[in-house]
């Protein structure tokens, strides 16, 4: 087990290189975060170079890749902007991701991780609760599903699955708000707190109602599927049928026997998704206007902001690489049939 | 060799009725099929009757009208006519959903099969580059490419009309991001493949390793790469409204479904018509579309499992 693990952390490092490496390639064309910056005034052509070699941008891509990983704390730079290297110049300030420096945003200067950080908090409190709507929903329906196969409500399921599996999630985002805030004005149709209000938990609270739910809505339909399909499967296998030969109770044979193994599959799914979890929605919280990460990511990626845009990228997938690896354990831990 | 072609020829036939037999029985892939058809005359035969001027002119004085005789749909902010719009950016959602499928179907193929079929080094660089596309969140990396490709791609002429540069971009873009799962499945087959007998056959006869792969390896993994392009045309046709809703699409000169929905956000409350009939749209075409996908997973694939 060990072994294994040690195993898949050491193909996990070349992975995020990789990785890092195709989405920094990609930034470096995304856009000129300079071209935006001088507002309404457009800058001279002597103020466009002195930025561009301020930020960095006008290092070849390798070396801004390389100064982006490790840090340019070692070597000496053209830091005045001069074009020449002199006296007056000096080494570089950037420590590099692997030392837990993601650079500064371009905007606004501040660092990519102060400017994240602010944001992680608000996103996983609309995504948490919504994960755990979506788990404890999505399995209870499809653990019914499946015991009452065919049934009426079943059959009533299936068909809403189907339909919300087939339909883009600012849908049921609009269809929430027009019905919840524009007709029946319950809810709050957008925002984290009231404009006027005290900011308590319990507005906050208001607020998360719709962008959760329509997160809820979008994905329990699969999960629900995957619960039923696995829990099926299940119900035909020989040691269900012997527990019932034996004369067990319904409701032990299907709880104990079924249901406990019926949960694998799922955790597979559910480990997916808590990997991905922190990126946020970037759609939902676009629409609810939620200040969290997916907002975030549209904003930097509409000023051109890449040390922003690849903090959020690395983030979400270093988060989706290590979620893969604890789930891959836990499922050996829970199934002692797998044995690496 | 040649007694194998003959038997394959005879074989063919009834197990194409066998799985058409199995098609037929999947109901809601028949419905689905029929929706579908529905579908596609609403938009060829919808921009037959109605002209594409009323989707794209602005008539400012006849801005967002509700639903009435004249525009069933109702009109949009500009008073350009909903249901011309839907008719036309229908067109373009669906041609943009299968060309993403073509683009995708083309590059997941080619690199699970070369990955499978050459094994060694060659596998292992695609699987990882692979893995590294798969983990990267994929409506992050859509927006980033499709930041990447904006603005970049000529606008295209398409029966008389111009349609923005925009559509390429999404085609593109939508295409480069969603092969990934494909190229793991055909990968698979393939490794199962190449050690059954008639691969040793074809080998010791000394047919060209490169003829082998095409000719006699991929037919084989024909089916499940029908059923993934089926449900991919689906889920490009979704991606392509994210992408657009988000405003890094196809901008709204050219209509499609995505767009729509992007500008009949802003009028929420005072013109729900402008969202309500796209996304309807959207739903419908999909869900036909996945319908007939698992329908022919029934039929061509009997053994994989149901989701």
């Amino acid at each position: 087990m060990a072994r294994y693990i040690a195993q898949r952390l050491l193909q996990a490092v070349p992975l995020l290189f990789l990785i890092s490496l195709i989405l920094f390639a990609l930034m470096q064309t995304v856009g000129d975060p300079v071209a935006t910056m001088g507002g309404r005034q457009p800058l001279d052509d002597a103020d466009r170079i002195r930025l561009r070699c301020q930020l960095g941008l006008d290092q070849p891509i390798l070396t801004q890749y390389v100064f982006w990983l490790v840090g340019n704390d070692w070597t000496i730079l053209d830091t005045n902007c001069n074009g020449r290297l002199d006296e007056s110049d000096s080494y570089g300030r950037q420590r590099g991701v692997l030392r837990g420096d993601f650079g500064n945003s371009i905007t606004d200067r501040r660092p990519v991780t102060a400017v994240i950080g602010e944001k992680v908090g608000n996103t996983l409190l609309l995504m948490v609760p919504a994960q755990v709507l979506i788990i404890v929903i999505g399995v209870g329906i499809g653990i019914y599903s499946a015991l009452h196969q065919y049934s009426l409500m079943d059959n009533l399921m299936t068909a809403l699955s189907y339909i919300f599996q087939s339909m883009p999630i600012f849908l049921i985002a609009l269809i929430l708000v027009y019905t919840f805030s524009v007709n029946l004005n319950l809810l709050p149709p957008n925002g984290m707190f009231d404009p006027l209000g005290d900011r308590s938990f319990l507005d906050v609270l208001r607020h998360m109602i719709l962008p959760v739910s329509a997160l809820t809505l979008i994905s329990v339909a699969g999960y629900s599927r995957y619960m039923r399909a696995s829990m099926l499967e299940v119900l035909n296998a020989d040691y269900v049928r012997t527990a019932r030969a034996k004369g067990l109770p319904e409701r032990d044979v299907n709880l104990i026997h079924a249901l406990k193994n019926a949960s694998l599959p799922i955790v597979t799914l559910i480990g997916l998704d808590l990997g991905s979890l922190i990126a946020g929605a970037v759609v939902t919280e676009s629409i609810f206007a939620w200040p969290g990460m997916g907002s975030l990511f549209l904003t930097a990626l509409g000023r051109d902001d890449y040390p922003v845009l690849m903090g959020i990228l690395m983030l979400t997938t270093v988060s989706v690489v290590v979620f893969q690896l604890l789930t891959d354990i836990a499922y050996t831990w829970l199934d002692p049939r797998i044995r690496y | 060799m040649k007694a194998e072609t003959l038997s394959l020829q005879a074989a063919a036939p009834k197990d194409e009725n066998r799985a058409w037999r199995r098609f037929r029985k999947h109901r809601m892939a028949v419905v689905g099929s029929f929706l579908l058809v529905g579908l596609i005359l609403f938009v060829v035969v919808g921009s037959i009757l109605i002209p594409y001027e009323r989707a794209t002119v602005p008539n400012v004085r006849n801005r967002l009208q509700a639903p009435s005789e004249r525009s069933p749909f109702g009109t949009d902010q500009l008073g350009q006519d909903v249901l011309a719009r839907a008719i036309y950016g229908g067109q373009l959602s669906l041609l943009i959903g299968t060309s993403a499928m073509f683009l995708s179907i083309l590059i997941g193929t080619l690199i699970g099969a070369l990955a499978g079929y050459y094994g060694g080094i060659v596998d292992n660089l695609l699987m990882r580059f692979t893995e590294a596309v798969m983990t990267i969140p994929r409506l992050f990396l859509l927006l980033v490419l499709a930041k990447y490709f904006g603005g970049r791609m000529p606008s295209l002429p398409f029966f008389g009309r111009e349609l923005s540069g925009g559509v390429l971009v999404v085609v593109v873009v939508i295409g480069i991001t969603s092969w990934t799962s494909l190229a793991r499945i055909v990968r698979a087959q393939i490794l199962s493949l190449k050690n059954m007998e008639f691969v040793m056959a074809a080998e010791s006869l000394g047919v060209p390793r490169r003829r082998i792969l095409w000719r006699h390896l991929l037919p084989n993994t024909l089916a499940s790469i029908i059923v993934s392009a089926t449900l991919g045309i689906a889920g490009a046709i979704l991606s392509e409204s994210y992408v657009s809703f988000l405003g890094l699409g196809v901008d709204a000169k050219t209509p499609t479904w995505g767009n729509m929905m992007q500008m009949g956000y802003r009028y929420i409350s005072t013109a729900p018509w402008m969202w309500i009939f796209p996304g309807v749209l959207i739903v419908i075409s999909v869900l036909c579309i996945n319908f007939i996908g698992d329908g022919l997973r029934d039929a061509l694939d009997p053994r994989s499992q149901k989701g």
